[in-house]
Order: C-alpha cells, then sequence, then structure tokens
C-alpha cells in the first residue's frame, strides 16, 4: 500500500547514521588497535595512511551519531507520529523544553544521549596530539562505542531502533488507510513525573558522567597493554575529577527531583536506580585518591589501575541492572524490559574481560616502590579512605544485587523489613570514619607528618569543632530512638565527624594555604562533602512526619503499627492542629493546561498567627500501563527547616449516583453542616407563555425554588433554583451552594417540590495527607554546592598550573 | 607483618561484620501458608487480590487503616492489613508484593509494591485518537 505523507526518508536516513556510526566505529576499533599494536614508543605512526583513515572515520562516527540526536529531536519537535519513538514519548501538548525529557525518557533515546556524549569525548581525543597510548584509547572508545550501539541498532535482533515507524513495531486496523498519518492526531505523552524541569537537565549530566568514566577505563587498559605506567596518570586524574564532578552533580539532581516531584517522601530512598549510579561515584572517587596516592608517592598503583578500570564496568553493570527488568519485585521504578539482559550481560563481558586479562598479567610490571609506612601520612589517611569507600561499594552494590544473587542460585531473598534501614545502619559507621579521615587527613604531608606540627594545626578547629557539636547537640538534636540507642550514637558521632571534616576543611585554606586557593578545590570538595553529610544526616535522622497525631515526642516504648499512622485526612473548611500548625483545607482547583489537580492547605502558626499557603498536587493520569493516582509533594521552605507534604488519598469522583431525591415542604431544611444550613423558602411554578425574551408554547412551564440560609460563616445567601418544561422536555440546571452541597429541581408542584439533593455532609470533600518536616536541609543542598565547586576548581586547577 | 596488612584485615572483618548484619536481616519470599507457619517472621509475599473479599478503605473514618485479602498462586488467603493510605493506582495492580509479617490472624503489612501491566506489554491495545491532524 502507498501511504500518504509517511515521510519515510527521515527514517532511512535516520537508520543510515546509526548503521555508518557503527560501521565506521567498528572500522576505527580495528585500525587503531593496529596501530596502537605495532607503534613503538621511538617512531609514532602519526602520518602513516591508515592513521589519517581512522582519525576520518571517527570523525564520521562522531558526526553522524550527533546528525541521529539532532534528526530524533526534530522528529520530536515536529510531531511525526507516524515514528513509533515520537508517538511514545510526545504529544501535542508538550512544550518544547519537556521535548527534551521525552528525548531520554525511553531505552533508545537515553543510549543516544549516553552515545553522543562518548562521541563527544571522543572528537576531544581526535584533537590532542599524538602520543603512545592515544590510538589505544581511540580504539578502546571506538569499541565501547560500538557496544553501546547495537542497543539501538535495531537489526540482527539487536535492540530497537529509534527510528521504526509506527506502523512496523505495532498492529492496529488504522494502517489499513492509506492516509493514517493524518489519521493519528496525538501522540501517547511523556509520563507526567518526567514533565520537570529536573528531568530536562539531570540526565545529560549523568550521562555525561557515565560517558566520561570511559576515560580513565581507556587509559588504564592503553597503560596495561603497553605495560607503560608513566604518562597516564596526570591526564587520568584531570578527566576522572571531571566526570565525578558531572556524575555527581547527576546524582545530586536526581536527588533534587525525588525530593521535589515524587512522593518517596525524601531524598534519597537506596532505591535501586539511585544506587546503581552512586556505586559507580564512589569507586570513581577512591580511584582519584588511589591515583593521588601515586601522583606524589609512586605507591598504590595497581589499587589505582583497579580501581579506575571497574568504574567504567560498574556504570555498564548498573545499566544492566536498571535495565534489565532484573530488579522486577523491589523496585517502585518500572522498568521497561526489552529483552537486553542478556545483551547487555555480553557487552560487560566483552569489555571487563580483556581488561581483568590484562590487569592480572600485566600487573607485575608496575613498579613497586618499597617506602617506610607512617600512619601520620597523607597516603595513609587517603588509602584507608579510599578502601573504606570500596567497601561501602561492596556492601551497596551486593544489597542491590539481591534479585541478579536470587536468579542465579534459585533463591528467595529480599532486604529486611525496612529496606532503607539495612543501608543507613551499616553504612553510618563506615561514614563516620570516612568523614574523620577526610577531617585529619586535609593538615597530614605525603610521606610522613610530624605529630606535634599536626597538634598545633588542628587545635583551635578541633575546640571550636567541639564547642559546634555542642551547640547542635543542645539546640538541634532530639533523639531518635526508632532503631536504638546504638544506632543513635552512630548518627551522633557521624554528625560530630562530618562537622569536624566541614570546620577543618575551612581552616585548612585559611592556616595552612594561607588563602593561596590554587591547592583550594580538594579542600573546598571535602568541606562540602562534611557540610553535605550533616544535613543529610540531620534531616533525615531529625525527619518528622508531622502528619502523625498519635505519637509523642519522646517515645521509649515498644512501637506498634498504629503508631506509625502517618496519614491525616482534612475535611473541606474544617481546621485540624497538626504539630505547631493549626491547617486547614480550603479548596481544590484544576490547572487547565496540564489537568493537575492542587489543593490548597492554609497553615496557621499558632505561636506567630502568620499564615502561608501549600498547593500539592494530584492528578489521574489516564496513560496506559501507568493508570493511577499521580501526587506530587509541595514544599515550605524555612531556613531551618522544610514543610513537605504530599496527597495520599482523595475521594472517589463525585457520581450521579450519589444524588439523593427528598420531597420538601416550604421551611424544610435542606443542608445542615455546622454553623451553615440551607431552607426551602417558597417555590412556585409559571407558564412561560408571553415570556418576551423566549418564543413558549402554553404547556411549556418554569419551576422556581427559592432556598435561603447561611453559610459556615454564617452569612446569609438566598438562592433561586430554576427549571424548565419545554415541549415535554425537562431543563435542569444544577446549582451549588458552597461548602454545603449541590441540587437541582426534579419537579414542583402545588404542595411540594421535589428536589435532587448532593449533600457534602455525607460526601465529605476531604483530601488524606502525609506532612514531614524536614530540619536543617539547606545544609544539605548547600553542601552539595560546595562539593561540587571545590570538584571544578581542583579540575580547573590542575589542568592550569599543571598541578 | 605491614601496617596496611593489619588495616586491610580490620576493614575486611569490618565488611564481613556489615554483610552478616545484612544477611541476617534478610527476608525471604514465601508462600501464604509458609508465612502462616512462620508467624511474626518478617517475609514477602507475592500475591493477587482476592476480588471475592471486601477492599475496606474509609479516610474520612480513618486514613491509616486499609484491609483487603490476598490469594496467592496455590490457592490460599488470608487477610491483610496495611496501617497506611490506600495506594492510588491498587485496584489496577495484577501483581502485588507485600512486606511484613503474620500477627494473630492476618497479615500485617509494612510495604506494597505493586505490579502493574508493562506499557510495552499492553502496546498492541494501545487506543488511536483518530481525529484528523490539523
Amino acid at each position: 500500500m502507498n501511504y500518504q505523507n509517511e515521510q519515510v526518508i527521515f527514517g532511512i536516513l535516520g537508520k543510515s547514521f546509526i548503521y555508518i556510526a557503527t560501521l565506521t566505529a567498528l572500522m576505527a576499533t580495528y585500525i587503531f588497535f593496529k596501530i596502537f599494536h605495532q607503534q613503538k614508543e621511538n617512531q609514532l605512526l602519526t602520518n602513516k595512511l591508515t592513521y589519517r583513515i581512522g582519525n576520518v572515520l571517527l570523525w564520521i562516527h562522531v558526526a553522524t551519531t550527533w546528525a541521529a540526536f539532532g534528526l530524533l529531536f526534530y522528529l520530536l519537535l515536529g510531531h511525526y507520529y507516524q515514528y513509533q519513538y515520537v508517538w511514545q514519548h510526545s504529544s501535542n501538548s508538550l512544550s518544547k523544553a519537556y521535548l527534551l525529557s521525552a528525548m531520554w525518557e525511553g531505552q533508545e533515546g537515553s543510549f543516544l544521549l549516553w552515545i553522543i556524549c562518548q562521541s563527544a569525548i571522543i572528537g576531544i581525543f581526535l584533537q590532542q596530539k599524538n602520543s603512545l597510548l592515544k590510538p589505544g584509547i581511540l580504539a578502546i572508545m571506538a569499541f565501547a562505542q560500538v557496544l553501546l550501539i547495537t542497543n539501538i541498532l535495531g537489526i540482527f535482533h539487536l535492540g530497537h531502533n529509534p527510528f521504526e515507524l509506527l506502523r512496523d513495531t505495532i498492529k492496529d486496523p488504522i494502517f489499513d488507510n492509506s492516509n493514517y498519518v493524518s489519521m493519528i492526531a496525538d501522540g501517547r505523552g511523556l509520563n507526567r513525573l518526567l514533565q520537570n524541569y529536573w528531568m530536562v537537565i539531570h540526565p545529560p549530566f549523568l550521562f555525561m558522567g557515565f560517558a566520561l568514566c570511559l576515560v580513565p577505563f581507556s587509559f588504564v587498559v592503553t597503560s596495561l597493554w603497553k605495560k607503560d605506567f608513566k604518562q597516564w596518570v596526570q591526564p587520568t586524574l584531570i578527566w576522572t575529577v571531571i566526570g565525578m564532578c558531572i556524575l555527581g552533580c547527576g546524582l545530586i539532581m536526581g536527588a533534587a527531583w525525588a525530593y521535589e516531584d515524587l512522593n518517596f517522601g525524601g531524598y534519597w530512598a537506596w532505591d535501586p536506580v539511585e544506587n546503581s549510579s552512586l556505586v559507580p561515584w564512589l569507586v570513581g572517587v577512591a580511584g582519584i585518591h588511589a591515583l593521588l596516592i601515586t601522583k606524589y608517592t609512586k605507591q598504590a598503583q595497581k589499587t589505582a589501575l583497579f580501581f579506575l578500570g571497574i568504574t567504567y564496568i560498574l556504570v555498564l553493570y548498573s545499566t544492566y541492572l536498571t535495565r534489565s527488568g532484573i530488579l522486577g519485585n523491589t523496585s517502585v521504578h518500572s522498568f521497561t524490559d526489552m529483552n537486553l539482559g542478556l545483551h547487555l550481560l555480553i557487552i560487560i563481558a566483552l569489555q571487563l574481560i580483556p581488561f581483568l586479562v590484562l590487569y592480572f598479567k600485566n600487573q607485575k610490571y608496575v613498579q613497586v616502590v618499597h617506602a617506610e609506612e607512617k600512619i601520620l601520612s597523607r597516603e595513609f589517611f587517603m588509602l584507608i579512605g579510599a578502601l573504606l569507600i570500596i567497601l561501602c561499594s561492596i556492601y551497596i552494590i551486593g544489597a542491590t544485587s539481591l534479585p541478579v544473587f536470587n536468579k542465579i542460585f534459585g533463591t528467595h531473598f529480599a532486604l529486611g523489613e525496612n529496606a532503607i534501614h539495612s543501608y543507613n545502619r551499616v553504612l553510618v559507621w563506615a561514614l563516620a570514619v570516612i568523614v574523620f579521615l577526610i577531617a585529619i587527613g586535609q593538615f597530614l604531608k605525603y610521606k610522613n607528618t610530624d605529630a606535634t606540627y599536626l597538634f598545633k594545626k588542628i587545635f583551635i578547629s578541633t575546640s571550636f569543632t567541639m564547642l559546634l557539636f555542642l551547640i547542635v547537640l543542645m539546640v538541634v538534636l532530639t533523639p531518635f530512638l526508632k532503631y536504638g540507642y546504638i544506632y543513635w550514637a552512630a548518627i551522633c558521632v557521624a554528625i560530630l565527624f562530618s562537622l569536624y571534616a566541614l570546620v577543618n576543611n575551612i581552616f585548612y585554606i585559611f592556616n595552612v594555604l594561607k588563602r593561596n586557593m590554587k591547592k583550594a578545590g580538594s579542600a573546598l570538595s571535602h568541606a562540602g562533602f562534611g557540610l553535605m553529610m550533616v544535613g543529610a544526616l540531620i534531616s533525615s535522622s531529625q525527619k518528622k512526619a508531622i502528619s502523625n497525631t498519635q505519637i509523642s515526642k519522646f517515645q521509649f516504648s515498644e512501637f506498634t503499627p498504629e503508631m506509625m499512622a502517618e496519614n491525616i485526612t482534612f475535611i473541606r473548611n474544617q481546621p485540624v492542629g497538626m504539630d505547631k500548625y493549626i491547617v486547614t483545607y480550603l479548596q481544590d482547583s484544576v490547572d487547565n493546561k496540564t489537568d493537575k489537580n492542587y489543593y490548597r492547605l492554609d497553615f496557621k502558626d499558632t505561636a506567630t498567627q502568620s499564615v502561608f499557603s501549600l498547593y500539592p498536587n494530584a492528578y489521574i493520569n489516564n496513560m496506559p500501563g501507568m493508570e493511577g493516582l499521580m501526587t506530587s509533594p509541595a514544599t515550605k521552605h524555612f531556613w531551618n527547616q522544610d514543610i513537605f507534604i504530599y496527597v495520599s488519598s482523595i475521594p472517589k469522583p463525585m457520581d450521579t449516583k450519589d444524588y439523593h431525591t427528598h420531597i420538601f415542604k416550604k421551611g424544610d431544611t435542606v443542608f445542615r453542616q455546622g454553623d451553615g444550613f440551607a431552607i426551602v423558602k417558597d417555590f412556585k411554578t409559571r407558564s412561560m407563555k408571553g415570556n418576551p425574551e423566549m418564543q413558549f408554547s402554553d404547556k411549556d412551564t418554569g419551576y422556581l425554588v427559592e432556598v435561603v440560609g447561611q453559610d459556615l460563616k454564617q452569612q446569609p445567601f438566598t438562592k433561586n433554583l430554576l427549571a424548565l418544561q419545554v415541549g415535554g422536555q425537562w431543563m435542569r440546571q444544577v446549582d451549588t451552594i458552597p461548602n454545603l452541597g449541590m441540587l437541582y429541581i426534579e419537579n414542583v408542584n402545588t404542595k411540594n417540590a421535589q428536589i435532587s439533593v448532593w449533600d457534602l455532609a455525607e460526601n465529605p470533600d476531604f483530601i488524606t495527607v502525609r506532612a514531614y518536616v524536614f530540619p536543617y536541609i539547606l545544609l544539605l543542598w548547600g553542601g552539595c554546592i560546595l562539593m561540587t565547586i571545590g570538584f571544578l576548581y581542583s579540575a580547573y586547577a590542575r589542568f592550569k598550573y599543571k598541578l | 607483618m605491614k601496617k596496611i596488612h593489619i588495616i586491610l584485615i580490620v576493614l575486611l572483618a569490618a565488611l564481613l561484620m556489615g554483610l552478616t548484619v545484612l544477611f541476617g536481616n534478610l527476608s525471604t519470599y514465601q508462600t501464604i501458608n509458609e508465612a502462616i507457619k512462620n508467624k511474626g517472621k518478617t517475609v514477602s509475599i507475592v500475591a493477587m487480590l482476592d476480588t471475592t473479599k471486601p477492599v475496606v478503605y474509609n479516610p474520612v473514618k480513618n486514613p491509616n487503616y486499609f484491609s483487603f485479602s490476598i490469594r496467592d498462586t496455590v490457592g490460599s488467603t488470608i487477610l491483610v492489613v496495611y496501617h497506611n493510605a490506600m495506594p492510588t493506582d491498587f485496584r489496577k495492580a495484577e501483581k502485588l508484593v507485600l512486606k511484613g509479617s503474620v500477627q494473630d490472624n492476618h497479615f500485617e503489612c509494612k510495604e506494597i509494591l505493586m505490579k502493574c501491566p508493562s506499557k510495552y506489554e499492553d502496546k498492541e491495545q494501545l487506543q488511536f485518537s483518530k481525529n484528523t491532524k490539523n
């Protein structure tokens, strides 16, 4: 059949881009491996023809991957719904910014995003001057691109291509029409939860972070291959710092999104999706520290090689966990299974096995420096810290991988009753030690440090920290005993040392560096980490459900399920005390553009009498496969705490069955609720003949009912109900009496009036919410920003001053 | 023995301790009958909603009481009490994963995970809006 207006050319073009990108990357892999293999230190093969061909091939690869990305975005912009990806992930009403989130909502688009990030890095490396390692690095990167691209190839049962036509992917009678394109008016649209600005900017950061992990991997593998361990240290250090900075930003933005728009009830829930991106960051950071030791003392090189090599493998493993569907029963995220499981495992194996083989074969060529170890040396502290971070990573990835474990061994394990606590209870101890090492380590020198020098330098900051901690302990903290005294003690110790890390690193900038900011990057990022942890520990341990009406502030007895109840129902206009606030649910209103329902809750502070309103929202999602009520929280920010509230239940939509017809005489009460009431004052029927405005016949009748009363605030009102019978047809109109109910006339005769009533007292308008207080959460975000600045500055300074 | 080795041993011991804590507190997936046998122990149950029994949730009366019955693949059923709000997409779920423990004669649920039909699986049944494109 000949289809009209189908514009298949875009699909052909897009697919060609992807095929060309695959082929060029494949050929470049071969060429650069060959050059790398032949190239010797004293004769760089820059001018050989094959080298130039390889360069051209890679440039074509870079161009075609970006072109494919650009074309897919163009199709989204133009609403070409005959293309499956466009139809599935976007709609007419979507604003341009959210078309970007639609771009990476699906598997194919997000792989494409990752691919172009790696392409950009390849582009940068292509422009660098030739070195012994360069062809090897290009070969490994090109190979990684080949493997990634197989996920969106769409041929030979490899992945799924984003440029498929809709009619090739689903069966529907609509495709029997030659002009079916004009019949698809709109796409399925984007999941509402992803229509948030964090979702526009956080995936590019995350995938750029993922892509940047490829750089240390490439350096590690080429160095191992060539048994050359001199050149890799400095460039890898800078690249990894940039990579971890960007990946860290991505993680933080993800947390901000979860806090702002998801009803997780927090910013971090140890969800498998979060964990699997956190672990590569942790291992990468451990790798940076090992590499610093190598740079300054020539030690720990094998450790650095292993950590930095495995980082990229962990990125791939995280992709496997989140996209293969294996997490199944353990995650709230709905993962789409496109049968990528085996495919991704093969991709991992193809990069992990060569890495491991090379590592264990060639690590013996790493020069080992035997030096006397001093405990009071920076490298010793950094190594212990790095190892601790690795232990945390093993713990996190182990707990997250339980479904994989179950699949392999046929077991049926799941995390304990409280999954979040399973992580916190163990990691809080490791954190306490890590922040302690951060606090002291900054003041230590490489090789050895004089104990009296150290004592002199940290005396003031230690005293200051103690004082600060005492204040925090007295003013801010209330014992959190749900998980016992030991856990609470661990939290206090972790808070103390996090404060110590913050204070010491700031003192270090002023006292040791004497404000010479050249080397301040590390102190800034570590101070930021300390601050972030202070914020995280305080806000999550002091997080309080204020919607919990059954629990007192100090609770020493056993916790029963009833006490843990955290939902509270607000009936419209009925004030309820919650924490120090009198809260009233006032109204709901629909935003016509987004179909979201906003519920207005007024909070009146009983102490200061000041009032603020919060508007948590909810909407009914009709998108197939995602039906249900979706709610997003609202947050009131104070300098010292956030009030965080979200809707957990709303009444059923109003049903005509809920109207009841009653017979009223004059003076009868229609509604009564609180101070409000409504009474039928008068009713009459009237012939409509002779009405000047409209032409009515003899038989047409008008019915009038006058209802009077007062509303909940004792304000009187009068309401005139009207119904018409025109040509035997009833014309009824529903009237609303605010806060009391709705009603319309059934019939009226001389003795009585029949009125259908929907009584709000019987069908109360209510919302059920959960509300929390997050104290001092600003510290967390401040710490995140400070840490990011530190990372950026450190990368910049190392690049500029060749540190 | 070098100092770093001692530290390594200490760290390894810490990791083992951590993993012991983790594994000591794991729950397992069980059938309803097994869960009844292990009364009071935290387990995870994969089951379906028993549609023949009532689903009770009245947020005006008590927003923290939600009860329903489940049936597993073997056919055994049990009453579930969840001291929380009814999850909003509860009725759409084709499979429920419940974490909690059997108390007296009911299952005291701590966590509900709903498995809704995947958006790729029901692709065949999707509706088009067959209007004319402007």
